[in-house]
Formats: C-alpha cells, structure tokens, sequence
C-alpha cells in the first residue's frame, strides 16, 4: 500500500489517538510523525496497524521517560504561543476542566484497557485491536466492557471530588 | 443458554459476532428480561464512554507534507553510518578473528599472565590467592617497563568501573548508533550525553570510519602483543579476587600499552558463520526480529556484564517498535569458574537501559540489552534459540 496514502488518510487518527494516550498534542504530533517515518524504513505490510503498534510502544516510552517532563514544559509553552486564539475564557475554562477530567479518568484505566478503548474509538475491529496489543480477538469484548465501565466510574468519582472541592472553596 | 457475560455483550452490541453467534444471543435476549436490561445498561456505557473520550478531541493539527516525512526519513537513513563495509567477507572476518587470537595466545604465554580465555582451566591451574597476588607483585615491573610513566597512574583507572551509560558511549558500536527507544536521543540525559561526548571524543571510533578499517586490523595484528601484555598489566593491577573472574570489576581492563581508553571493549561487525567460529559453537538467536549486525568482541561489555575475556557475539536486533535489542552470548561451560553471576540478573541502568542476563544451561551465559521494559526482556529471553 501506498505509505503516502495511509499518511492522508490515518495521520489525524494516529494523532488522536497519541494525543488521547499522553495528553499533549504537540508530543503526539511529533510521536506520530515518527511512527510514519519509521514506517518508512520499515515498509510494513498493515502498515495501518503497525503505525498504531509503534504509536503505543512509543506512547509507553513516552510515559517512562522522565526527561520528557522538561520537555513537556518547553512545548507546551511553545505551542501556546503557535495555537490560534483560545476561545472565550470561560468556555476555555470550562473545556479544560471537562479535559482534564476526562484525562485523568483515562489514566486510571490500566494501560491495556484504555489502549483497546482508544483503539476500537479509532475504528479499529477486535481483529485489529487484538493483533495491535498482543490479546486474543475472544478477550477484547471482556476488556473493552472493563473499559468502558472503569471510564465512567473513574469519571464520576473525578467530578464528585472536584465539586466537593469546590463547596469546600 | 445461560446469561450473556458482559464481554460477549459488549461484542454484540459492537456488531463484532457472526451471524451465526449473533442469532444465537438474539434468540437469548427475545426470551431473557434480565440480559435485555443489561444490554440497554451496556448500551449506554457504550455510548457514554464514546462521549467521554470524544471530550479529548485535538486542536487542527499541524500535518507536515508527506515529503518532508519523506525527508525525514531521508536524513534518519543517512545519519545512520553505511554498514556495508562493516560486513567483510569470511575471509575479513577471519582475519579479525586470527587477531584477536593472537591477541590471546600472546596474553595466555607471557609468563604469569592468568589466561581469560580458558576460565575453567584457569580455575583449576590457579594458584592460591597469595601466590597470585605475589606473582601479580613480582610481574608488576615487567608492566612498568612496558609502561613506564603511566602504569602508576593508569592502574587504578584500569579498577574503574564505568556507569553503564559512559561505558556505553566507548563502544564502537555505540558511537555508530546509540538512539533510545522512539528516535527520543536528544532526550537522553544531559549529563550522560556530555560524558557520552567526551568518551567519543577519545575514541578512534574504527568500526565509523570505513577507510581505516583495514589499517585499524593490520594495526591490531601487528600490536596484539602489545595488547596482550597491556591486558596482563591491567590483570596485575586486579586484585587477586578480581582477577579470578569478578565480572564488575573486570570491566575496562583492555587498554593500549599507551593507555588509550579508545581500545576498551571493542567489537567488530562480522558474517554470522564467523561470529559461530569466534565463539566456538552454534549462535543463539532470536526469531522474528530484524537483524542489524553480528559482532565479535573479546567480552566484558560494562552494560549488562559478561565476561571479560571470553570470545563473546553480539547480535544487534531491531524490534517492529524501532527499539535495538542487544544479544550478547559467550560460551561458559563452568559458570562458577568463569565468575558470572550463578541465577538470572536484571540490570536497570539510570538512562532506562535494563540489561537480563542468564545461564542457559547448555553452556551459554546470555544478556539481552534493550531499551524495552523487563516485562518484555524476560518474554525475549524465553524466545531465544
């Protein structure tokens, strides 16, 4: 398959997909970018599930390395000054807010749960989902049902904290 | 039919059954009010879920043409180093090979100099630790001599045992291509890479440098004993203890009569068929992963260990990921003898490095050396043949 190809067609989902997974577009943009540029050397033959089998890989190696920390730091700030104008502030605030709440429920998920929730909201099939994160196709029912469940939990009791906080204020 | 368990569920509603399967459940719901309620609940899960990660959705995206992804890869290509010439033919290997034993038959026949190539002889040859330190003492000047200014001062930094990430950076190899998992080099620690800078610095860096790769093995033929009397010197400034194998402090020992850190650890690029022949036996290998380069070495690389001394091979991987996985096998028939840690090992360097090392009982001692997690070592290593 044409690699330039998939790039038009699965670029934005690959992006997605990372940004959902470590929270900071820039970084997903680059890790992205990456994963096709490797896809290049490599020459994969899905290369659509193997740019998704290195994006994971990479998001994990992302999460362990420490240094990233500082370098989150430097892009986020640097893409604050190169994002178009922020919405008004209190719809800002707001879609934060509801971020960041989203993003923490997400990491509460063990890893495998939220990559195959991310994964089947990417469009993938249990085929896929199962040959991208090693399991067989019989258990992505059983774990994407503990994701979703987990999800919403995790959100509801994020949201309660956070208005309890905010009666406390 | 019993109930439908939640994932069977899930997948129905994902519309991921047959239809054979599908009817199946249908025909249960028809006839079941309680799994026709927990499908609605799983429904709205579902859909809820699905908003609730849809909350995260991107910015518009900043989407680099496809060649300057192109280019990108262009430049990655070309700043990896050309290995062709890195892979000379049998006949280079042996010559290689033909070195380096030189290098040990020399070693092996300076009197008194303790033979690193046969541990499990030497252990039985070997004297008692008194008489070895007395001999390393009645050798010492014999070493100054080869040395004269700076044996005294080279000796203890021939003790030193280097952080994993330095020793990392005097490998040939290394300097070709050291990149971290996920193309993130330039996220490798500050200090390290400074000190990885350094040590490059210092290193002739023969395997990077295609035309002086002849010169670098006629060199090597020519001072083999030169190295070999400079391993002996190093081997008398061990401790006696260390000198029977203690694979810490046996790291760094190779070094140039002239004291040139850039001689540590070396290991060329070579045929598999010649790497089998330095080794002595068949190759472990591991299936299914890209493999980049063979190399031949004298062991005792700091990462991960092994000894040092013994003919060791070793296998340069790439995994679909990107990630390099090191294979580094030596032939230990006694591992007692040969000083090697007795059970498995794993090694975590600061830089996120983990080494896991082994026996695997049929005479091999094995480290597997990646930038993955030691989930994932282990898995590899039970993957080995």
């Amino acid at each position: 398959m044409d690699l330039s190809q998939v790039y038009r067609e699965h670029y934005r989902s690959l992006v997605r997909f990372l940004y959902r997974r470590i929270g900071d577009q820039a970084r997903a943009e680059d890790l992205a970018q990456d994963a096709f540029v490797r896809a290049i050397e490599h020459q994969p033959s899905q290369p659509r599930a193997w740019l998704f089998t290195v994006a994971a890989n990479l998001a994990r190696d992302e999460g362990r390395r420490e240094s990233v920390r500082r370098k989150h730091l430097t892009l986020i700030k640097a893409e604050a000054e190169a994002r178009p104008p922020e919405p008004p502030p209190e719809l800002a605030l707001e879609r934060r807010e509801a971020v960041r709440q989203v993003q923490a429920a997400l990491a509460r998920l063990a890893e495998r749960d939220r990559e195959a929730l991310l994964l089947w909201e990417e469009g993938f099939s249990y085929d896929e989902i199962a040959e991208v994160l090693g399991l067989s196709r019989g258990s992505i029912g059983t774990t994407l049902a503990r994701a979703r469940t987990r999800l919403a939990e995790a959100f509801d009791r994020i949201k309660s904290e956070g208005s309890e906080e905010d009666v406390a204020r | 039919m019993s109930h439908v368990d939640d994932g069977r569920l899930h997948a129905f509603l994902d519309g991921e059954y047959g239809e054979r399967e599908h009817q199946q459940i249908e025909q249960h719901l028809a006839a079941c009010g309680v799994c026709r309620e927990r499908l609605e609940e799983a429904k709205a899960l579902s859909l809820r879920a699905s908003e609730l990660v849809a909350t995260l959705e991107p910015d518009p995206l900043h989407a680099p043409s496809w060649r300057e992804i192109e280019e990108r890869a262009a430049a990655r290509a070309r700043a990896r180093p050309h290995r062709h010439w890195l892979r000379p033919s049998l006949a280079s290997a042996a010559v290689i090979a033909i070195a380096f034993g030189l290098g040990w038959l020399s070693r092996s026949y300076v009197p008194g100099a303790p033979d690193l190539a046969r541990p499990a002889e030497r252990k039985a040859e070997m004297p008692a630790a008194a008489e070895l330190q007395a001999d390393a003492a009645s050798e010492q000047p014999l070493a100054r001599d080869a040395r004269p200014v700076e044996a005294e001062q080279e000796a203890p930094a021939g003790r030193r045992v280097e952080s994993p990430a330095k020793a990392a950076a005097t490998e040939p190899a290394a300097a070709q291509k050291r990149e971290p998992a996920g193309g993130l080099a330039a996220e490798a620690d500050e200090a390290d890479q400074h000190a990885a800078g350094r040590s490059r610095d210092k290193l002739a860096e023969p395997a990077a440098q295609p035309p002086a790769l002849a010169t670098k093995l006629e060199n090597e033929a020519r001072d083999a004993p030169e190295l070999g009397r400079a391993a002996e010197f190093a081997d008398q400034a061990l401790p006696a203890a260390d000198a029977i194998g203690g694979v810490e402090a046996r790291k760094s020992v190779f070094r140039t009569v002239a004291g040139d850190e850039a001689a540590l650890e070396r290991y060329f690029s070579v045929e598999p068929a010649a790497a089998a022949v330095w080794l002595g036996a068949e190759l472990r290998t591991l299936p299914d992963l890209r493999l980049k380069r063979v190399q031949v070495g004298p062991g005792g690389e700091a990462q991960g260990g092994g000894v040092a001394g013994l003919p060791a091979v070793r296998l340069v991987y790439e995994d679909a990921a990107g990630h390099e996985i090191v294979l580094i096998q030596q032939r230990v028939s006694d591992p007692e003898a040969s000083g090697a840690d007795a059970g498995p090992a794993l090694i975590i360097d600061p830089s996120g490095t983990r080494a896991y090392r082994w026996h695997d009982g049929r005479g091999y001692l094995l480290t597997l050396i990646g930038e993955v997690s030691s989930d994932s070592l282990r898995a590899l290593a039970e993957r080995v043949r």
